[in-house]
């Protein structure tokens, strides 16, 4: 038993239950087949899409892939695998390092793919592209770092909360809510925390305008990656500490 | 290699579910673990391969923990759970996601497959099994490794007769392969045919450790039956002789030799129509030693008390 073998076996799993894929290939449309839709839509007002509108799907992406990767931890204890899994692995962090890059790394490809899908599609409909490569590059890449940001930042919530449905709340309240619901509360100071919680600081990567904030696109960026990796940590000791 | 309890303590909140336990489970034989429910036996045996962490004390196996084995799979054999597969996923899907986690052949799995008899229903999804497939998809995973050791909770649990006959001689088989074999059971007739010793546990405590022929052995007792039966009473009656009556012409005498009830019998005249000792069984020796450590008792109708 190696950790290796342990992440192979993670992308096994992934494999073999077929909603897995095809959550990935769902969200990778999103991002793609809206940014379609949009510059036909505005070509009807003969009208050009400017790039972040272009990536307007990532935002329904990146819940659609934060859901499908708590769901991916928490279905360990849900369908009662987590006895299998964890008497194979009994030093049990590899299995949610094994989870963390399997989810990483297709949200990854599914946001990546899908924001180039997206600027092709732009750039067939009139945008103009190739003015700014550097910043194309910026949005395909950064789209992929975002849902994977999200994915893995989910997977330790999933590992966490155990349950299945109250990861998959805890997730979309974290995620999704949180920075709604703060910027309702009416006291100055808090609104400065919210462009560091997580899906803002990764929604800079998505922007092709930078808005008023203190981070750089790659800043939050990395801000995201922060997230995620604090969610592993916590994930990991819990994960010790606990009984299966 | 032996499992070793070494005064295993776990307690939930404010209640011990194990207080205390040492035992060790000899390999080449097939050993029993019995416990009224509640008594800590899954708890026990999740402490063994580590799901469970330890409030204090310590589970070996081999002399090693659980998790610092390096290749787990290989050395010890678990079936706690029957279903634990996930329902969408086919059932040689769910195998080799397991064999995946130890570099263990596409071959080795097939073999399992059809060590448990699941070739008909290897590509089905895990969900539409019954109890009793559940159960041979959990001793696949078990054997998967081809493990020394294996621990098994509730191993003929929903198996139909052919299937519990064909557990039966594996378990025997693998005993006599020189592996250990630690199970529990509720059906104590049939775990008195394959094992030879048991650990009995109540509230999370040691109640018996020994091999099966010690706990049921007893003083000799003879069951008869004849039409003269007060007759035959009355002959033997004497110093350290009982006799439970079951009817009007059957009775256990205990105190008695066989051979002693025969001659009298004869020598008075009384023709006897069975005459036969009787061994007490484990399911009597298991609920005289359990009696008071019983969790959870069912309502009794007093009237109906046998």
């Amino acid at each position: 038993m190696t950790p290796g073998r342990v992440m192979r076996a993670e992308w096994v799993k992934f494999g073999t239950l077929i909603s897995n894929p095809l959550t990935m290939l769902v969200a990778f449309l999103l991002i793609a087949v809206l940014a379609v839709v949009l510059v036909w839509a505005r070509s009807t007002e003969s009208a050009v899409p400017t790039m972040t509108e272009l990536l307007t799907g990532a935002s329904w992406a990146q819940m659609l892939v934060a859901v499908l990767a708590a769901v991916f931890a928490c279905t360990e204890w849900s369908s009662g695998t987590s006895q299998v899994t964890f008497l194979a692995a009994p030093t049990r962090w590899p299995v949610l390092i094994g989870k963390a890059v399997v989810m990483g790394a297709t949200a990854f490809l599914a946001g990546a793919l899908g924001a180039a899908g997206a600027l092709i599609a732009g750039a067939a409909g009139g945008v103009d592209v190739e003015a700014h490569l550097s910043l194309t590059t910026r949005l395909v890449f950064g789209t992929g770092v975002y849902l994977a940001g999200i994915a893995i930042l989910a997977v330790g919530i999933g590992v966490i909360v155990r349950n299945l449905i109250a990861g998959i709340v805890t997730v979309i309240g974290f995620i999704w809510v949180l920075p709604l619901a703060i910027t309702l509360i009416p006291w100055e100071p808090l609104q400065h925390v919210v462009p560091y919680l997580p899906s803002p600081a990764g929604g800079l990567l998505v922007a092709a305008e930078n808005p008023a904030s203190n981070l750089t696109p790659w800043g939050g960026g990395a801000v995201l990656l922060a997230w995620a990796a604090a969610g592993l940590i916590a994930a990991a000791l819990v994960l010790r500490r606990r009984d299966v | 290699m032996s499992i070793q309890m070494r005064s295993l303590s776990k307690r939930y909140g404010k209640n011990w579910a194990v207080r205390d336990l040492s035992f060790e489970v000899q390999p080449g034989r097939v050993t029993g673990f019995l416990g009224p429910n509640g008594a800590g036996k899954s708890t026990t045996m999740r402490s063994i391969v580590g799901l469970d962490r330890p409030t204090s004390g310590e589970a070996l196996i081999g002399g090693q923990r659980y998790a610092s084995l390096r290749a787990p799979l290989r050395e010890v054999g678990t079936l706690l759970d029957a279903r634990s597969a996930h329902r969408s996923r086919r059932a040689v899907d769910h195998l080799r996601t397991v064999a995946t986690t130890h570099g263990i052949s596409r071959r080795r799995v097939d073999e399992v497959i059809g060590l448990a008899g699941l070739e008909s229903v290897a590509k089905r999804k895990a969900g539409k099994f019954s109890l009793g497939m559940s159960q041979r998809l959990g001793i696949a995973v078990a054997l998967l490794g081809d493990p020394h050791t294996l621990i098994l909770d509730e191993p003929v649990n929903g198996l139909d007769p052919e299937g519990v006959t064909w557990m039966r001689n594996l378990l025997a088989h693998l005993a006599v392969e020189g592996r250990t074999v630690f199970l529990s059971s509720h059906l104590l007739s049939e775990l008195a045919l394959v094992a030879e010793h048991v650990v009995v546990i109540g509230r999370g405590e040691l109640i018996a450790d020994a091999p099966i022929s010690e706990l049921t052995a007893q003083e000799e007792r003879v069951r008869v039956r004849t039409a003269q039966l007060d007759e035959l009473l009355r002959l033997l009656a004497g110093p350290g002789v009982t006799s439970t009556s079951r009817d009007a012409t059957s009775a256990e005498i205990t105190g008695v030799p066989v051979e002693t009830i025969a001659q009298r019998a004869a020598a008075a005249g009384i023709v006897l129509l069975e005459l036969a000792p009787v061994q007490r069984t484990l399911e009597e020796a298991y609920t005289e030693l359990t009696s008071d450590a019983v969790e959870y008792r069912a309502g009794s109708d007093r009237r109906s008390a046998s």
